[in-house]
C-alpha cells in the first residue's frame, strides 16, 4: 500500500525549497554584485594611479620625461610590491619602470592589443596582480593650449601600465563571501525553524481533530467530536463530522432497536407455537385437545407470517425496490371493499361504519398500496375505537387536492401518542392483547403514503381521532 | 398447587393454563397487570408465571407491588426480554426465577416445581415415608417398590399434603391449592380425590399414609 501523502511533509518541503531557492538566488546575486562593486573600486584606484603617471609624464624641450619621486611613492620601490609600473614610449621604448619590478617587464605579461583604458589580471613573481593599461598623450609644455587640445595626428600615445597586488582584494572578497554565506545560512536555518513551527502550529487543529477522530470507537458513536478552538476553516468539517456521527449513531440505534423489536415480536408467536406443540404432545391421546392445539398453532403461524410479510414490505420500501404503479383510481369502490372487509369486526364490537364518498371522485395512487393503507387505517379505526361508536369515512375535494378523512372516537389515545403512532412496533397497551396486531401496520401506511407521494395528517380532538390522507389533484399529477 | 399465569398473549396464556391444569395444578389466568394484581390480592398462590410487557400495568410494577405488600408467592418471570440487564433487574426486583421466551414447557414445569419445593422448604422432590416413595418432579409414587397409578388430581392432593407434612389441611386449603377461582368451593371434589387416593394406597398396604383429623381436615405425619 502506498504511503499516504503528508500535509506536514508537503508544506515543509515547499516552505523550505521555495524560500531556499530564493535565498540561494539572492546570495548569488549579492555575491556577484559585491564582487563587481569591490573590483570596480579597486579598478578605479588602479586607474587613478595610472592617471597620476599620465599627469607626471610631460614633453619638455621635445623630450618625454616622467617626474617620478621615489621617496614619495614607496610602494613602487620593493620587489614584494605591492605596486608596479612601466611607462612605454610610442616607439616601444621603455621610459620608466618601478624598482619593484626589478628587471622584469609588465609588458611581457600583458596581452597585446588591449584597448585603453583596460584592466587585466597577471601573475608577477607568482603573485596575482591587476594591471591597468592607459594610453595617453603627455602634456607638452612647448605647445600652446590649443595645440595641446588638438594634438597632431602624428603624435603617438604613451602607455602607462600600473599593477597592484590583488591578494588583499581577494582576501576581502573571500571575507565578504563568508559573511554573506553565514548570514544567508543563518537565515536559512531560521527559515527552517520558523517553517517547522509554523507548520506545527498551523496544523495543530487538524492534528487535534485527527486525534479525536482516531479515538472514536466505531461501536460507540454517541460521542461527538469535541475540539477546543476550532479554526474557522475547520468549523464546517467538525460540524459535518458531528452531524454524520449523530446520524450514524441514530441509525445504528434505530437498527439495533428494530432488530431487538423484531426478535421480541417473533419470540411470542414462536413461544406460543412451541408451547402448543409441547403441551399437545404431552396429552396426545386427547384428540379433541390436539385439534384445538393445531388450530391455535395455525393462528400463531399466520401471525408470524403477517409479521414477516410486513417486515419484508418495509424492507422493500426502505431499499427502494418497492415501486408505486400510479394510476387514476375511483375512490368509492376501494373504500367500500375495505369497509366490507372490516364489517365483521365492527359488528362484533357493536360499531357502525359510515362511508360518504362521491362516486365521481378519482385519485392518483397505486391500487394495491392504497388498499393496504386503507385496510390498515380503517381496520385500526374499527379495532381501537370505543365500542358502540361510529367510524366515519368521508371525502373532500378542491382544485388543489382530494382529502380522505377517517374519524373515530377513542378514549385510549392521548396527544403524546401521536408522534409515535407511525413508528415500527409502536402499540398502545390495548393493542398488545390478542396478538392480532404486529405494530407494523401504521409504519407500513407511512412508508406507502411516502411512496405514493401522499400527505397524511393525524389529529386528536379528544375523543375524536382523525386521519387525513391528501391525494394530489388529478390535473396536477397528470401535468 | 395453585399457580397464576399472567400473560397478555391469549394463545400462550391459554396454552400454559391448559398445560398446567392437565399437570394437576390449579391455574388462574390474568391478561394484564391490573387483573394480575387483583388475583394476587385475593388468593395465596404457590407460584406466579409473570410476563413483563403487559397492558395497563407492566409485570415489573406487578412484582414490586406484590413484594411491597409482603406477598410470598414465588414468581417466575416469563419474558421475551433476553438481555442480561433485564434478567438481573427482574431477579433484583423480587422475582425468584427468569425464563426467556421461547421456552420449553417441560423446563417451565421443572422450574415451577423447584420454586414450589423452595416455598415448602424441600430440597429434594423425593419423599420416603415407610414403604411409600414419592417423586413430585417425575410425579411418580411407589408402594412396596411397585408403581401406583394415580390421577393428576389425586397426585396433586398428595403433593400438597406432602409439602405440608405435619399440618392438617382443611378442604378449603386443599381446594385453594388445587383449583382456580372459578370452581365452586362448596363442592366435595376434595373429599372424592382423598377418598380415591386412600383406596388405592390401602390396596397396596399403605392405608395409614393419609390420615383424617375429624372436623378439621387431612394430614400426613411428619
Amino acid at each position: 500500500m502506498d504511503k499516504p501523502n503528508s500535509i506536514r511533509r508537503t508544506l515543509m518541503i515547499w516552505l523550505v525549497v521555495g524560500p531556499g531557492i530564493i535565498l540561494a538566488s539572492a546570495t548569488w546575486l549579492v555575491v556577484r554584485r559585491t564582487d563587481t562593486l569591490v573590483q570596480a573600486r579597486f579598478d578605479r584606484e588602479l586607474m587613478t594611479r595610472a592617471e597620476t603617471f599620465a599627469t607626471l609624464t610631460q614633453v619638455e624641450n621635445g623630450e618625454i620625461d616622467l617626474s617620478f619621486a621615489d621617496e614619495l611613492m614607496l610602494e613602487y620601490e620593493h620587489p614584494e610590491g605591492p605596486a608596479y609600473f612601466e611607462i612605454w614610449l610610442p616607439e616601444g621604448f621603455l621610459l620608466e619602470r618601478s624598482y619593484s619590478l626589478e628587471n622584469q617587464s609588465l609588458k611581457a605579461w600583458v596581452p597585446e592589443g588591449l584597448s585603453s583604458p583596460s584592466f587585466v589580471d597577471v601573475s608577477i613573481n607568482g603573485t596575482l596582480c591587476r594591471v591597468a593599461v592607459l594610453q595617453f598623450i603627455p602634456e607638452n609644455e612647448d605647445l600652446d593650449l590649443d595645440a595641446q587640445l588638438h594634438p597632431a595626428d602624428q603624435q603617438l600615445a604613451v602607455t602607462a601600465m600600473v599593477a597592484l597586488r590583488r591578494d588583499g582584494l581577494d582576501q576581502d572578497l573571500r571575507r565578504l563571501h563568508g559573511i554573506i554565506a553565514s548570514a544567508i545560512g543563518g537565515a536559512f536555518l531560521l527559515l527552517l525553524a520558523f517553517s517547522f513551527w509554523l507548520v506545527t502550529k498551523g496544523l495543530s487543529p487538524l492534528t487535534a481533530i485527527a486525534q479525536r477522530v482516531a479515538q472514536l470507537n466505531p461501536a460507540k458513536l454517541d460521542r461527538s467530536l469535541k475540539v477546543a478552538r476550532v479554526p474557522a476553516e475547520l468549523v464546517v468539517v467538525v460540524d459535518q463530522i458531528n452531524a454524520l456521527l449523530e446520524r450514524i449513531d441514530h441509525t445504528m440505534k434505530r437498527e439495533r432497536q428494530f432488530t431487538s423489536d423484531v426478535a421480541h415480536e417473533l419470540r411470542t408467536p414462536i413461544a406460543e407455537m412451541r408451547s402448543l406443540m409441547e403441551v399437545g404432545l404431552r396429552f396426545k391421546d386427547d384428540h379433541e385437545y390436539l385439534q384445538s392445539v393445531a388450530a391455535d398453532a395455525e393462528l400463531s403461524a399466520i401471525q408470524l407470517q403477517h409479521i414477516v410479510d410486513c417486515l419484508l414490505r418495509l424492507t422493500r420500501s426502505d431499499s427502494g425496490t418497492e415501486q408505486a404503479r400510479m394510476a387514476v383510481l375511483p375512490l368509492a369502490p376501494l373504500v367500500e371493499r375495505v369497509v366490507l372487509a372490516c364489517s365483521d369486526v365492527a359488528t362484533r364490537r357493536g360499531m357502525s361504519m359510515k362511508a360518504n364518498i362521491d362516486p365521481d371522485v378519482s385519485v392518483v395512487a397505486d391500487h394495491d398500496l392504497l388498499q393496504l393503507v386503507l385496510t390498515n387505517l380503517i381496520g385500526n379505526a374499527v379495532a381501537y375505537a370505543d365500542e358502540g361508536t361510529e367510524v366515519g369515512i368521508r371525502c373532500e375535494s378542491d382544485p388543489t387536492a382530494t382529502r380522505l378523512i377517517i374519524e373515530n372516537q377513542t378514549s385510549d389515545l392521548d396527544q403524546a401518542d401521536l408522534p409515535h403512532m407511525f413508528e415500527r412496533f409502536w402499540r398502545k397497551d390495548i393493542a398488545r392483547s390478542g396478538g392480532e396486531h404486529s405494530g407494523l401496520g401504521l409504519a407500513l401506511v407511512s412508508a406507502y403514503t411516502d411512496l405514493m407521494r401522499m400527505d397524511m395528517k393525524v389529529r386528536l380532538n379528544e375523543p375524536i381521532f382523525t386521519v387525513t390522507l391528501m391525494f394530489t389533484a388529478l390535473e396536477e399529477s397528470q401535468g | 398447587m395453585r399457580v397464576l399465569v399472567v400473560e397478555d398473549s391469549e394463545r400462550l396464556r391459554k396454552t400454559l393454563g391448559e398445560g398446567l391444569k392437565r399437570e394437576g395444578y390449579g391455574v388462574d389466568q390474568a391478561a394484564d397487570g391490573e387483573e394480575a394484581l387483583g388475583f394476587l390480592q385475593s388468593y395465596d398462590y404457590d407460584a406466579v408465571v409473570l410476563d413483563l410487557m403487559l397492558p395497563k400495568m407492566d409485570g415489573m410494577s406487578v412484582l414490586k407491588s406484590l413484594r411491597r405488600e409482603k406477598g410470598k408467592a414465588f414468581v417466575l418471570i416469563l419474558s421475551a426480554k433476553d438481555k442480561l440487564d433485564d434478567r438481573i433487574n427482574g431477579l433484583q426486583s423480587g422475582a425468584d426465577d427468569y425464563l426467556v421466551k421461547p421456552f420449553s414447557f417441560a423446563e417451565l414445569l421443572a422450574r415451577l416445581q423447584a420454586l414450589i419445593r423452595r416455598k415448602y422448604d424441600q430440597k429434594s422432590p423425593q419423599f420416603k415415608l415407610g414403604n411409600v416413595e414419592v417423586n413430585t418432579a417425575l410425579r411418580t409414587i411407589y408402594v412396596n417398590e411397585k408403581e401406583l397409578k394415580l390421577t393428576k388430581s389425586e397426585f396433586s392432593v398428595l403433593e400438597v399434603m406432602l409439602s405440608n407434612r405435619g399440618r392438617v389441611m382443611s378442604r378449603e386449603t386443599l381446594f385453594e391449592h388445587l383449583y382456580d377461582g372459578y370452581v365452586d368451593v362448596s363442592s366435595n371434589v376434595i373429599d372424592v380425590h382423598v377418598c380415591s387416593l386412600r383406596r388405592k394406597l390401602k390396596a397396596r398396604g399403605a392405608a395409614s399414609l393419609v390420615r383424617t383429623k375429624r372436623g378439621y381436615g387431612y394430614y400426613i405425619e411428619a
